[in-house]
């Protein structure tokens, strides 16, 4: 990776002691969770076991009963969730595209509305990310014109082009 | 998408003109007088009724001045006018021949052109306002209008809300029934007929007080005589004057009897605590009596005797001079109801829906006022009714209880009263509060009566599209760092307004047809919309085919939107891209 634009950094990511329960349904039950900067981690379990609420957690989508999230060592939770967010990509189950937006319209908006980047500039980062996931040629297309795969890679690209 | 609009305006365009150039080659060769709205004369004079006396007895008689200011020492200045110089009319647009208005929108009939006469005598100048007759002396009362000008009888009732001038005209009653009716006197009404009266007028009073019979209550003169005509009532009881106007020869329905007026004499109502302007208009009134106007424009109006005993003016004015009425009727030979052979059934269908003479004056003004004002009128009500209903929409789904609770208590309210309800609240409750911001002009209140009406829907509408989008849009939007303010405007409500732009402009059709309940606030000549033209067409011509030229053009407008609805809704059905939402009136207009 030369392109500066497209450069990752590695971070370590931790969830220790993670208690989470809807209602009376109690889902998570003290899940600790350890990714060393660098490492590619899979969390498998049957359907209904709570990977999905897990990986919510991580970014704040949930707020867990008990439990800290650590980025790097430092915990995160009293850090505001946006700006969390930002630094953390994640990319869905059903990878909810923005159906009333272009390919590049969705790679874009994040980076536009947060980072503040002039349409120029966020065009040019859309575009390099989606270069990379072999996605540029469709970039004016719809979501909704695009198979399952195609899908997953602009998902994939929208998630990275925030530099998490 | 620009250029469906242009093709769907271009079909209007031609529809329209099609429609126009056939009602004028299609015109037959000699056009009926159809017009109710213009002075007889001479030759319309007709006698008393036999049994008539006036029930104003001068000894008996407490309210007539005895006499009146010189004209010279009106301070016109100092008449309480809202605005200063004029004299704001509320009138009746449809009840010839002593209010009514032309094809040109010029308010004329014996009351108009007299209290013109008046206004001439004071230095003043006349506006004129069509209105209801039954909301017209609750207006007088709360100043919306000056005067009130729609042949009111000074009953002691209302003189309880209003003040009344000096009599400028007498009034007595008529029975009018349909052809092969076997009522034939005021002594035969009984419980179980359908009698007709007027809503609000001395013969709904006298119905009630005097026969003590429940009447059935029409909003105008015109659609009660429609339904004597079509047997629809037993009777209609009606002031003789506009009865013996409207009926005409060979139409299905005869006078067959009167009775005394409960009033005392005809005059004019200004506010109860409008002195100087009563004395004003009194000094006015006998002023057109001695230079003769009075009997001018009596003898064009509303030509018949003076019953004894009674003179208009204050008890010192001059006797008027007046051609013998009684002896011209009987040269004339025309009696109140006289029988002609009725027309077919054919014949009467034809005037009623198909009098190409009509539809040719009727398009004219129904292309040039009422289409733009029924267009201004949709227009801006659907953007306030945009606007406040995304923000009633967004505050529905809150979280916050504080804005959720008085967003659904709105929308309760506004959906679950009747439309008509909500503008006459609006225009009739608010128009003296706010008076002073709007002029008295009712259209801004139509305008916002519609507007807030539609929100309600319009909040429900726009609410039901963006819960429909799946909550993993928000999700993924959250996930990426955007706010949740930013991540509902730029992802979740643009797509919850595309699948609800069907049920959107469903509701603007909707907003189109209800734009004609306007007219209840009472509109000048310039400001009617289509039903109105359309209805004023009516009253004067007792024909239908205007209303039905208004209906066309209500159809020629719906028809589009209608099949731009299926448009869109069968694009987001199979997914096209490009959806660029464009309101074809709304360009239309904005061409202009």
């Amino acid at each position: 990776m030369t392109d500066r634009n497209t450069q990752l950094q590695s971070v370590s990511l931790a969830g220790k002691d993670i208690h989470l329960s809807f209602g009376r349904n109690t889902v998570l039950r003290g899940v600790d969770i350890d990714a060393p900067a660098g490492s590619t981690v899979a969390v498998i379990g049957p359907s209904g076991s709570g990977k999905s609420t897990l990986l919510r957690i991580l970014s704040r989508l949930h707020e867990p009963d008990r439990g800290d999230i650590l980025l790097d060592g430092r915990s995160v939770l009293s850090d505001d969730p946006n700006r969390l967010r930002q630094r953390i990509g994640m990319v869905f189950q059903h990878f909810n595209l923005f159906p009333h937006r272009s390919v590049l319209d969705n790679v874009m908006l994040a980076p536009r509305k947060l980072k503040r980047l002039s349409a120029d500039a966020a065009r040019e980062l859309a575009l390099a990310h989606l270069d990379r996931v072999g996605m540029k040629h469709k970039a004016d297309s719809r979501p909704g014109a695009l198979s399952g795969g195609q899908q997953q890679r602009v998902a994939t690209a929208r998630a990275l082009a925030m530099g998490p | 998408m620009s250029v469906n609009a242009g093709k769907l305006f271009a079909l209007i365009a031609t529809i329209v003109l099609t429609c126009s150039l056939t009602s004028l080659t299609l015109a037959p060769p000699i056009a009926a007088d159809t017009n109710h709205c213009k002075p007889t004369g001479e030759a319309g004079a007709i006698a008393l009724p036999r049994k008539l006396v006036t029930a104003n007895r001068p000894d008996e008689d407490k309210y007539t001045t005895a006499n009146v200011e010189p004209l010279s020492s009106v301070d016109i200045g100092a008449l309480g006018l809202h605005t200063p110089g004029t004299l704001t009319v509320g009138t009746l647009s449809q009840s010839p021949p002593t209010s009514c208005v032309t094809a040109a929108g010029y308010y004329t009939g014996y009351d108009n052109e007299l209290l013109r006469a008046i206004a001439a005598k004071l230095g003043l100048r006349v506006d004129f306002v069509g209105t209801d007759f039954f909301g017209l002396l609750a207006q007088v009362g709360s100043r919306r209008f000056d005067v009130g000008s729609a042949s009111f009888m000074a009953t002691e009732a209302r003189r309880r809300t209003v003040s009344f001038t000096n009599g400028y005209d007498f009034g007595y009653l008529s029975l009018v029934v349909p052809s092969g009716s076997l009522i034939d006197g005021f002594h035969e009404l009984a419980a179980g007929q359908r009698i007709g009266v007027v809503q609000g007028t001395v013969e709904e009073a006298y119905v009630v007080d005097t026969l003590h019979l429940q009447p059935v209550k029409f909003p105008d003169f015109i659609t009660v005589y429609t339904s004597v005509r079509t047997h629809q009532i037993d009777a209609w009881v009606a002031p003789a004057m506009e009865a013996s106007n409207v009926i005409r020869p060979g139409d299905t329905a005869f006078i067959v009897g009167y009775t005394f007026g409960v009033g005392d004499c005809v005059a004019y109502p200004v506010a109860k605590d409008n002195q100087p302007l009563l004395a004003a208009l009194n000094a006015g009134l006998d002023a057109v009596i001695a230079d003769g106007t009075w009997s001018r424009l009596y003898t064009a109006w509303v030509p018949r005797p003076l019953p004894p005993g009674w003179r208009p003016g204050s008890k010192s004015a001059l006797s008027p001079d007046l051609p013998d009425f009684a002896a011209i009727a009987a040269r004339n030979h025309r009696a109140i109801g006289e029988a002609t052979p009725p027309k077919s059934t054919l014949a009467q269908l034809r005037d009623s829906f198909f009098d190409w003479d009509l539809y040719r004056q009727t398009i004219p003004v129904l292309l040039k006022t009422g289409l733009p004002n029924t267009l201004i009128l949709t227009v801006s009500s659907s953007v306030i009714g945009l606007a406040v209903g995304m923000a009633l929409a967004v505050a529905g789904i809150s979280r916050a209880r504080w804005l959720r609770w008085p967003a659904r208590v709105y929308t309760d309210v506004f959906r679950g009263l009747p439309e008509v309800v909500i503008i006459l609240l609006i225009g009739l409750g608010l128009g003296p509060i706010v008076g002073g911001l709007t002029h008295h002009n009712p259209y801004p209140l139509g305008i916002a009566a519609l507007g807030l009406t539609a929100a309600a829907y319009v909040g429900e509408i726009l609410r039901s599209g963006i819960q429909s989008v799946e909550p993993g849009q928000l999700e993924a939007s959250r996930a990426l760092g955007l706010s949740y303010h930013t991540a509902m405007r730029m992802v979740v409500i643009p797509q919850g307004i595309r699948r609800v732009l069907p049920a959107l402009v469903n509701q603007f059709i909707a907003l189109l047809k209800g734009s004609a309940l306007v007219y209840f606030l009472g509109l000048i000549a310039g400001q009617r919309e289509l039903f109105q033209v359309g209805r004023d067409f009516n009253a004067q011509t007792g024909s239908l085919s205007p209303l039905v030229a208004a209906g066309i053009f209500y159809l020629l407008l719906t028809i589009p939107l209608t099949h731009l609805v299926n448009l869109i809704d069968n694009r987001l059905r199979h997914g096209r891209a490009a959806i660029e939402p464009e309101n074809p009136l709304v360009s239309a207009v904005a061409r202009r």
